[in-house]
């Protein structure tokens, strides 16, 4: 008899927990990869990729995230980097991440103009019962567009009116150093258009108040949040980082970068 | 009975060890890291490709780099990096006058524009012509004559032109390099700016970020 008591608890405790998996999963199920509102303004308009349909899905379907630029079959080992080799030569932006380099490099007109070293590499996905979301399929060959910072820069610009003819004090208006006006948080986010999301670490906190959720009070709070609104992006790649690099892109990052992933045959 | 409890119980343990492994490996976020899949990239022949193509720029040997957020600008030879200097970029302030009867409430932002841009035009010993946004930043009053307009000694020894009245040149106020307090242009200190003008043809390249 009370070896049955046992079982019967041990079976009723089991399902409990196989319960709260259920609903964890059920309610992280993937929300459209909304782009958080918090990008700074003055990033160039860029094409956007088509949106998901609004209402609920059931399976993240990261496909359906429409590419911005998808190449042909020519270059099928990776169709980013040929689309990267053709606009190479354009005044634009782009982060590349080389994963078994180990660098993350700034381009512009087809130069190199900064590159940052990668202590570590982490791709990430939602969670899911037993493991997580896979990886898209095509996750190496898209060009991320549209890069946002989270949280943006504090602040707005600073606006000075001429004065009245002949009233001048003559007084020169120093400016802060970059580092006095954009402090860095402990950790920020690199947002693209397509639901890829940069998550930086490695630095050092300089600036108190809006942070990234991670840095809110961890644990259950935090699996509540998640229970509730689900995985914010489909896709996430952790960077660590050295200091200086880490508070370097935060700072300078032009918005609107663009992102690809290069990788193997190293 | 007995043997569907057990087997249920059996069942219930599996499953929710699995669910609990499971759990165990997701991050707290809410996210499951893992190592990026390396081995689907491209092969060594598409590696080389970009490395030929990326590191060093088919246009120019020489070329700028300016950083205007931390004001340092770096002379690069190729992949060589030949001077490094600590410069002053804009100040990103927006300078608003104020609309009189004669005035029309104009603006201005002074950026130094990120981007691809040239060297257009050398000049040594050159003269500047104050803009009207000079004038009104320091409350004078716009002059009728356009050769009044003309200033010599601030711009240092020499200027680059890089197009719609943007250059680099140098400055009276050398305590203030490393900060944003131009209004567009670059400024540098008189050795740099000696080097830069030294090395730098015209159309050497400046990238901006």
């Amino acid at each position: 008899m009370r070896t049955r008591n046992i079982k019967q608890v041990l079976s009723l405790g089991l399902a409990s927990l196989l319960c709260v998996a259920l609903v964890d999963v059920s309610s992280a199920a993937d929300k459209p990869a909304a782009d958080k509102p918090t990008a700074d303004k003055s990033a160039p308009a860029k094409p956007k990729a088509k949106t998901k349909a609004k209402g609920k899905a059931k399976e993240p379907d990261l496909s359906a995230v429409a590419p911005p630029r998808m190449f042909g079959s020519a270059y099928p080992a990776n169709p980013a980097l040929k689309s990267w080799l053709a606009e190479a030569g354009a005044d634009s932006f782009y982060l590349v991440l080389d994963p078994p380099g180990r660098t993350l490099q700034l381009v512009l007109g087809g130069v190199v103009i900064r590159t940052f070293e990668v202590a570590e590499v982490k791709m990430a996905t939602p969670r899911r019962l037993a493991g997580a979301a896979r990886l898209p399929k095509d996750w190496h060959e898209r060009v991320w567009t549209g890069a946002k910072l989270d949280p943006p820069h504090p602040g707005a610009r600073t606006e000075i009116v001429g004065p009245e003819i002949g009233t001048a004090s003559g007084e020169v208006l120093v400016p802060p150093t970059p580092e006095e006006a954009i402090p860095v948080p402990s950790m920020y986010r690199i947002r693209f258009a397509e639901g890829l999301t940069l998550e930086m670490t490695g630095g050092v906190a300089e600036q108190k108040g809006t942070l990234p959720p991670t840095e809110l009070p961890k644990g259950f709070k935090e699996k509540i949040r998640m229970l509730r609104e689900g995985a914010p992006d489909p896709l996430r790649v952790r960077l660590t980082l050295q200091p200086d690099a880490y508070s370097e892109i935060y700072r300078a990052l032009p918005p609107g970068t663009d992102f690809v992933i290069v990788h193997g045959g190293s | 009975m007995r043997r569907i409890l057990i087997g249920t119980g059996i069942f219930l343990l599996v499953v929710g060890a699995v669910a609990v492994g499971g759990m165990l490996m997701v991050d707290r976020s809410g996210y499951h890291y893992v190592d990026p899949d390396l081995s689907l990239g491209p092969n060594a022949g598409d590696r080389l490709k970009l490395e030929t193509r990326f590191t060093k720029p088919p246009e120019a040997k020489v070329y700028i780099v300016i950083d205007r957020t931390h004001n340092r600008l770096e002379l690069r030879k190729g992949s060589t990096t030949t001077l490094s200097a600590v410069c002053s970029a804009g100040s990103g302030y927006l300078l608003k006058e104020r609309s009189t009867d004669k005035r029309k409430g104009r603006q201005w932002v002074f950026d130094t524009p990120r981007g691809i841009h040239r060297i257009r035009n050398k000049r040594t010993d050159p003269a500047w012509k104050r803009p009207d946004w000079d004038y009104i930043e320091k409350g004078e009053a716009l002059p009728r004559n356009s050769n009044d307009r003309i200033e010599t000694g601030m711009l240092g020894a020499y200027a680059m032109d890089l197009g719609d009245g943007y250059m680099i040149h140098g400055t009276l106020y050398e305590r203030l390099l490393g900060r944003g307090v131009t209004h567009g242009c670059v400024r540098l200190g008189k050795n740099d700016l000696a080097t830069v003008y030294k090395e730098c043809p015209i159309g050497t390249p400046i990238y901006i970020y």
